[in-house]
């Protein structure tokens, strides 16, 4: 019998804690059940081999990988594409200038885009305004009005008011 | 005095007891391929507890290790024709269930959980758990238990090459040689990640160094 005095002394080394490991493993009930698990996984692979028709998920998985790469790329262009569009033409606010002085122009304004717009910045968009952020104004062709949207710092609603009095 | 030292020396070497082994598996590895297929239970029954083991403790999951066994074995079945036996089957059975444990082990990165086995307690390591034990003050049942999950949490905190080979060297009783056979690279890269293995493994398992 071992005297704890003596096994008190004694100094225990990593490698003896790793054999340790060496108890952790099933008893022999466990070892029949995995026999006959084995065979049977044995077995069913020998009689069931695989067919094509149970390798197309494989294969699909295979060609669907790039295509739904693909399709989140295009996703993430029409995001990035959209956002540019949209501060282009829904930006808020939006101004409605349907007036005299407007209408006369419809024909000429709706010929080249860079036209309109200069048109607006010089005779339009003046008082309150900040010009810098016109840049991405634009002009609907298909409206008698003149329509003009983007990213314009309006620095109360009483200046858009004041904008009116070119109508 | 070291516990390591008191265990007796085996009569047999261990390079004998393998080439023994592997003119034997040799032998029956050419009944398998000659169509003779119930040979192949003999394979398994030798090696079940031993790749059982390296899995085991490579994973620390006994649900995924009985799996995986299987799965090491059915790789080795469907296989078997292609080995020709320039390296022994030994090695080579261990190769596959290294390899099969290490992708499993990738592709189950994000979920790890424990599940233990129990401990039997027999053999020549129950001195070490009796130098232990002697040394605590709580109940033996629960030393055990909180030894058993510190040596696996140890284990799993390794990499996973180190912890590859810490498992086949220090539990499995594996050469260098043969480690750098089944993991296929070189003895000096075995020998240096055992190094550094067994650094990491000493800080972590301080508490029971005394």
């Amino acid at each position: 019998m071992d005297n704890p005095d003596r096994n008190l002394e004694k100094k225990v080394m990593l490698e003896d804690l790793l054999k340790l490991k060496k108890l952790e493993r099933p008893d022999e009930a466990f070892w029949e059940n995995f026999d006959k698990q084995l065979q049977h996984k044995i077995l069913e692979r020998l009689v069931c081999k695989p067919s094509i028709l149970s390798q197309i998920p494989h294969f699909l998985g295979i060609i669907c990988k790039p295509a739904i790469s693909l399709s989140a790329l295009a996703l993430l262009m029409m995001g990035v594409v959209g956002n540019n569009y949209r501060s282009i033409v829904y930006s808020e606010p939006q101004i409605m200038i349907k007036g005299d002085i407007l209408y006369g122009q419809e024909n000429s304004l709706s010929k080249l885009a860079s036209v309109k717009k200069n048109y607006i910045k010089s005779n339009i968009v003046t008082d309150g305004l900040n010009n810098n952020s016109h840049s991405s104004m634009s002009i609907s062709p298909s409206s008698k009005g003149v329509r003009f949207s983007g990213n314009i710092d309006l620095p109360s609603l009483g200046k858009v008011v004041a904008s009116n009095r070119i109508y | 005095m070291n516990i390591s030292e008191t265990i007796t020396k085996p009569l047999i070497s261990t390079s004998e007891v393998r080439s023994l082994e592997a003119s034997e598996d040799m032998l029956w590895v050419q009944k398998v391929q000659a169509g003779e297929v119930i040979v192949f239970d003999k394979l398994v029954k030798k090696y079940r507890e031993r790749l059982y083991s390296v899995v085991y403790n490579l994973t620390s999951n006994r649900e995924d290790t009985a799996d995986l066994t299987q799965e090491v074995f059915i790789k080795a079945f469907r296989s078997i024709n292609k080995f020709k036996g320039k390296s022994s089957f030994f090695t080579w059975i261990y190769r596959i269930a290294v390899n099969t444990t290490i992708s499993h082990l990738k592709k189950n990165k994000l979920r790890h959980f424990f599940s233990f086995e129990t401990i039997q307690e027999e053999g020549a390591s129950t001195e070490v758990l009796d130098v232990l034990c002697s040394k605590i003050t709580s109940e033996k049942s629960l030393f055990l238990k909180e030894l058993q999950e510190r040596l696996n949490e140890a284990l799993q905190s390794l990499s996973i090459p180190h912890r590859t080979v810490i498992v086949l060297y220090e539990v499995e009783g594996l050469s260098h040689h043969e480690i750098a056979q089944v993991m296929k690279s070189s003895e000096g890269t075995v020998r240096s990640r055992l190094h550094y293995a067994k650094q990491q493994l000493q800080v972590l398992l301080k508490d029971y160094l005394k």
